[in-house]
């Protein structure tokens, strides 16, 4: 790589090369304490190849797993892989949609929650969405 | 042969029934053109330098998993307008249930005359009816199968499945099919 | 008498409701074929020596070594000014980790805020 910029004298190169682990803080899967790789297992596979940001994010997601009950643990890891698979505006859109919805009434919240829970039982029954557990 | 010309041969040739395995599952003839264009795009774009042989399997694939975002998008915009109506969702015309299939609203059937044969239009009414009001599963498998005349490894990797659910997939499609014709008058064997 | 159909007669009578598809909706289709087609991806061989070579970014003999330091200087200034920028941007951003564990752990799947 020096090669290619055999006139840029080597020591400025040097001091930009020493600028780019400032903001590269991507870690290994390998470097993640035990505590965060079981926070964040269902992404062991896909880890390396995220961007260091959503790295960062999902570090900071990683710091309130224990906090959380059983049943929270697992909708949290089931959710994990997809969450990942969005855009970043995707996911800030869902976080204005998410926000929207908390300012709801609660009566209200419950019946559209009921509404959705209902709709997804009768789509499980007649097989519209691809049931995973055909594979 | 060009790659190019492979792929145009092969839309050229399944458009029809693209549109049509679109149609049996949304029943909306804007949406099921939509859809039909998504899917070649799709094919065109991500998979236009596969070898030709690959290209039923994957549009297949594409086809439904379009299909099923279509369904995926209704329920969530359905969702955030509920969230805007009074305390009660209510269903707004538009809005079509794909789940909806014991009723058959707005399409008076005729009573089959138990003696008389039906034309080939006839059967073919009944048999579309059929089809749309199959589960989604149940209709890919069959109309893979027996319509695309796809061998069960090549309908097992375009559902994304093992070859047993296929044949599982397939066979209850056969039954309820079966039954839905039975009812008027025709005798699927 | 009643009416007896085999399973593969189904196929053959579906291609006749294709062959019934009126005009409109036909056309529709075949514009959607040429689209499709239009954006179809072959893979293509990029010449990436050749490229760098004419950029000036690699030296088969010493001519243009002035050329080539320019563009040296520009790349390297580009580096740190985008490292500067990225290390900015990950300072002053927001900690999102109450709001996305809420959505991940809440009723409701995920999909629902997602469009």
């Amino acid at each position: 790589m020096l090669a290619i910029f055999r006139p840029v004298p080597p020591t400025l190169l040097l001091f930009a090369a020493c600028c780019l682990p400032l903001t590269a803080q991507a870690q290994p899967w390998e470097k993640l304490s035990p505590p965060q790789k079981e926070a964040l297992a269902p992404l062991s596979s896909t880890w390396n190849s995220l961007p260091e940001k959503q790295q960062t994010n999902f570090l900071a997601i990683a710091k309130h797993y224990p906090k959380l009950d059983a049943q929270q643990q697992q909708r949290l890891h089931s959710r994990m892989e997809v969450w990942s698979k969005l855009t970043p505006e995707q996911r800030q859109a869902a976080r204005e949609k998410y926000k929207a919805f908390s300012k709801v009434p609660h009566e209200k919240r419950e019946a559209v929650k009921k509404m959705v829970r209902e709709q997804q039982e009768r789509s499980a029954a007649s097989g519209v969405q691809a049931a995973d557990s055909d594979r | 042969m060009s790659t190019r010309e492979q792929l145009s041969d092969f839309l050229a040739g399944i458009e029809r029934r693209a549109y049509k395995h679109a149609m049996f599952a949304v029943r909306d003839e804007h949406v099921a053109l939509d859809i039909v264009q998504d899917a070649m795009l799709k094919l065109a774009e991500r998979y236009g330098d596969k070898p030709a042989e690959e290209y039923p399997m994957l549009f297949h694939r594409i086809l439904q998993n379009t299909i099923l975002d279509h369904f995926r998008r209704q329920k969530v915009r359905s969702f955030w307008l509920s969230l805007f109506s009074s305390y009660t969702p209510q269903h707004s015309e538009e809005e079509f249930d794909p789940l909806d299939v014991l009723e058959d609203k707005g399409n008076p059937s005729q009573p089959a005359q138990p003696d008389a044969a039906l034309s080939q239009a006839q059967i073919l009414a009944v048999i579309e009816k059929g089809l749309s009001h199959l589960p989604a599963r149940q209709r890919e498998a069959f109309l893979l199968r027996y319509w695309e005349q796809l061998d069960t490894a090549e309908a097992a990797a375009a559902m994304g499945c093992s070859e047993g659910s296929v044949k599982t997939h397939c066979s209850r499609a056969t039954h309820t099919l079966a039954a839905m014709l039975k009812e008027k008058g025709i005798d699927l064997s | 008498m009643k009416t007896k159909i085999n399973i593969r007669d189904i196929g053959p009578l579906l291609d006749r409701s294709t062959a019934q598809l009126d005009n409109g909706t036909l056309d529709k289709l075949r514009n959607a074929r040429r689209t499709a087609l239009q954006y179809q991806q072959t893979k293509q061989h990029v010449p990436v020596l050749a490229w760098l070579h004419e950029h000036g970014l690699i030296h088969t003999h010493t001519p243009g070594r002035h050329k080539s330091h320019h563009w040296g200087m520009a790349a390297l200034l580009l580096v740190i000014l985008f490292s500067g920028i990225i290390y900015w941007q990950q300072t002053y951003e927001h900690d999102h980790s109450e709001i996305d564990i809420a959505i991940l752990t809440d009723d409701l799947p995920v999909d629902m805020y997602v469009d």
